[in-house]
């Protein structure tokens, strides 16, 4: 009899403890805050970084349709020239940048760049006319508001609009570790 | 007796510690999260609001400026269930359009809406011939109704007044 007594005092005492231990509240409570802390960060960081991605891409699309802009108002413009785009410094003066011009096989090509982003890439367009479609086009807009509209813009072909980088890019290959050595300040 | 009596009280001074720290620092993590929620939401909006964007400036570049052969095709492409295109057909007074955002001599536009399902507007204007805005409204995770993008685009038409570079 008394072997069991003892035997059921020791078990309601096991189940009492494990019950009621005093400070495995507090352990759970910290892991769980532990938890939520760590990946609530993780979360806001992926957000503040896909955000970054996000403004950066639209920036850059606003750049390319800047530069696009301008390059399409050059190509009106010598359209607009007529005749006068057969002259190399009339067409540059005119759309207020460098313009390149020559002349092939019955084509007349023109290439010019337009900077973008602070000079990191450039919009490069290269623009190909019949030059028979220039002759027959009158002296132009642009030779003292008297003369015909030019050609159709449209008879620009367009040979080359192109989004070209400036400079190398290298890309950032080491992660920097622990060297083994404290950095002095 | 006493001991256990003793040891109640004890645990439950630190129940009552323990889900006042925890709700202090719920607090704070719900918060972190709902941060995260709503920039998640805002990088989303201005990826679409770019996508779409682009997507109506390559239609109207490649419809030379029209804007109803633009409408066309965008009726072509966008599924019915997922965008309303809206065409004005009749000019738009600039100050009457909450995008217009522009200093343009004109004050009267024609324009292409598109109503995407997740209340988003795209709108493509015409301020001249061959010169035109398209501008992204939506309203932002934070309840508040806005231009979320807008760009400036040229087709290769020869406008009325004559192009200028400058």
């Amino acid at each position: 009899v008394s072997s069991k007594k003892r035997f059921l005092r020791k078990n309601t005492t096991d189940v009492r403890s494990s019950g009621l231990n005093i400070g495995s509240a507090s352990i759970i409570m910290v892991f769980v805050v532990l938890c939520m802390t760590i990946f609530s960060v993780l979360s806001l960081m992926t957000a503040v970084n896909e955000m970054d991605t996000a403004e950066k891409y639209a920036a850059s699309t606003a750049a390319y349709y800047e530069a696009d802009f301008r390059a399409e108002e050059i190509r009106v413009v010598i359209a607009e020239m007529g005749e006068n785009a057969f002259d190399q410094e009339l067409v540059s003066g005119a759309v207020g940048t460098e313009v390149a011009l020559r002349r092939d096989g019955g084509y007349v090509y023109y290439s010019y760049c337009i900077p973008a982003e602070d000079g990191e890439w450039e919009l490069a367009v290269v623009l190909k006319v019949d030059e028979s479609i220039v002759v027959g086009s009158g002296p132009g807009l642009k030779s003292g508001g008297s003369g015909s509209e030019g050609f159709d813009p449209a008879d620009l072909k367009v040979i080359k609009w192109e989004k070209e980088k400036l400079g190398t890019w290298t890309p950032d290959q080491d992660i920097t570790v622990w060297s083994g050595e404290f950095e002095e300040e | 007796m006493n001991r256990q009596r003793s040891k109640a009280g004890l645990f439950l001074m630190e129940m009552i510690l323990v889900i006042f720290f925890f709700s202090i620092c719920a607090a704070i993590c719900v918060n972190l999260f709902a941060g995260a929620k709503v920039t998640a939401e805002k990088s989303v909006q201005l990826n679409n609001a770019v996508v779409r964007s682009t997507n109506l400036a390559e239609i109207y570049k490649s419809a030379d400026g029209d804007l109803g052969e633009a409408a066309e095709i965008l009726e072509a492409l966008e599924d019915p269930a997922v965008a309303k295109i809206e065409v004005t057909v009749e000019s738009v007074s600039l100050a009457q359009v909450p995008s217009s955002g522009s200093d343009d001599v004109h004050d009267r536009t024609t324009q292409v809406a598109v109503h995407y399902i997740d209340e988003m507007i795209v709108r493509l204007m015409e301020h001249e011939p061959g010169r035109s805005s398209i501008s992204v409204w939506a309203e932002t995770p934070d309840g508040t109704s806005g231009e979320v993008y807008s760009i400036d685009i040229r087709a290769a038409v020869t406008t009325a007044k004559g192009g200028d570079a400058q």
